[in-house]
């Protein structure tokens, strides 16, 4: 018995409100907020078809995946005690269950010690874009995992962010190899 | 794409929406728009604020429709989803406005019901819709809500407590509350108008 079977029968035996409510038009709204909201939904699939929104009419777990094969692949795990691995198997989606969030950031954390070419920027660029989107999808969860959702989006933009600098920073340094400032590194620990 | 309108679900309106097919997001609009308006109405109370808001909620879901349809863990009926983004913008326009505690508990000023029954020669139960609007609008907003998302909107308890964040039997809990004082403020006003002929 479902806990609806049971307040069910609780109402019917108190009598529930089907008489109170039986037979009321709701109020409804104006005819100008509903041609605004159709017509926003025919504009938006116009450019769907039009393939102006170009990615963001791209699936944003495709998206996630992609980038961080992407990461994947130009981020070497030095050691490879597993937890790179761990951390790339769910990124990349192999398991419905995983938590991107936590292991993009967990790879980022490693990005250290690690070579880096152009498509390093891209790739931050492609992830904070995910990130972001992340966020946007966040109203689909209960307040206490939003929460912390967000909370991890937040601080997993804010490595980005730091990266992003890192990045400018370093490259008028050096050109091939990648070496985060210290305060970066501390605060990846 | 196309699918016949009246039987679809509404992921499969979505789905048709995605392949091109406009008239199946006015079918899925025509089925919320009532029940998401009256939910926001019932939170902020004004009928141009709750119509900005469900431009935001309708407008929302399209931008993020693909992660939305993935997200859904396969139900079909994204009623729940609509109603706690409603929530969420009715709560966040209601905080950047620094007036959420006062707003939030104020009545709501437009009515939720259209003309009375009594009004429409339509009378069942003796509770004229403008009374009960008005009592409803009297209870206090974590009962109101509740009973608006269960007997306006149709959400089970079980949707009610996902969208409003509380565990299910508190939602029942506030369900109950709420329609004993309906019922018991209804009976007192029909007292006070001797209008009261089948003693609840």
């Amino acid at each position: 018995m479902t806990m609806d079977d049971v307040t069910d029968c609780d109402l019917d035996r108190d009598g529930d409100a089907k008489d109170l409510f039986e037979g009321l038009t709701l109020e409804e709204p104006s005819p100008g907020a509903d041609r605004r909201v159709l017509a926003a939904a025919g504009e938006m699939l116009r450019e769907r078809r039009a393939g102006h929104r170009g990615e963001r009419t791209w699936p944003w777990t495709v998206a996630v995946a992609a980038a961080a094969a992407a990461l994947a692949v130009i981020v070497s795990f030095p050691g490879d005690d597993g937890a790179g691995d761990g951390a790339r198997s769910d990124v990349t989606g192999g398991h419905p269950g995983g938590d991107p969030i936590a292991a993009t950031t967990d790879g980022i954390g490693e990005i250290g010690d690690i070579d880096v070419d152009d498509a390093l920027d891209a790739t931050l660029g492609a992830l904070r874009a995910e990130v972001e989107r992340i966020g946007e999808v966040t109203d689909l969860l209960p307040d206490e995992d939003r929460d912390d959702i967000l909370a991890r989006a937040r601080s997993c933009l804010a490595r980005i962010e730091r990266l992003e600098e890192a990045i400018k920073t370093e490259s008028h340094t050096q050109s091939s190899v990648f070496g985060l400032p210290e305060t970066v590194k501390e605060g990846n620990a | 794409m196309s699918v016949q309108q009246g039987m679809a679900s509404d992921r499969q309106l979505l789905g048709a929406y995605l392949g091109g097919d406009e008239p199946a997001f006015r079918e899925f609009y025509e089925r919320h728009r009532r029940a998401v308006y009256v939910y926001l109405l019932s939170l902020v109370g004004r009928r141009e604020r709750a119509e900005e808001l469900l431009q935001d909620v309708f407008l929302g879901l399209l931008r993020r429709l693909e992660a939305v349809l993935r997200s859904a863990n396969g139900r079909a009926n994204l009623r729940p989803y609509l109603m706690r983004a409603a929530r969420n913008h009715a709560v966040d326009l209601l905080r950047r406005e620094r007036r959420q505690a006062r707003a939030i508990e104020r009545l709501a000023r437009d009515a939720l019901f259209r003309a009375s029954r009594r009004r429409d020669g339509v009378e069942t139960t003796g509770v004229d819709a403008v009374e009960l609007g008005r009592l409803l609008g009297r209870l206090p907003r974590e009962q109101r809500e509740v009973v608006v998302l269960r007997e306006l909107a149709g959400l089970t308890f079980r949707e009610i407590a996902v969208t409003v964040g509380v565990p299910e039997n508190t939602a029942v809990s506030r369900y109950r509350y709420g329609i004993g004082k309906l019922r018991d403020r209804l009976g007192a006003a029909s007292r006070e108008t001797g209008r009261c002929d089948d003693g609840r």
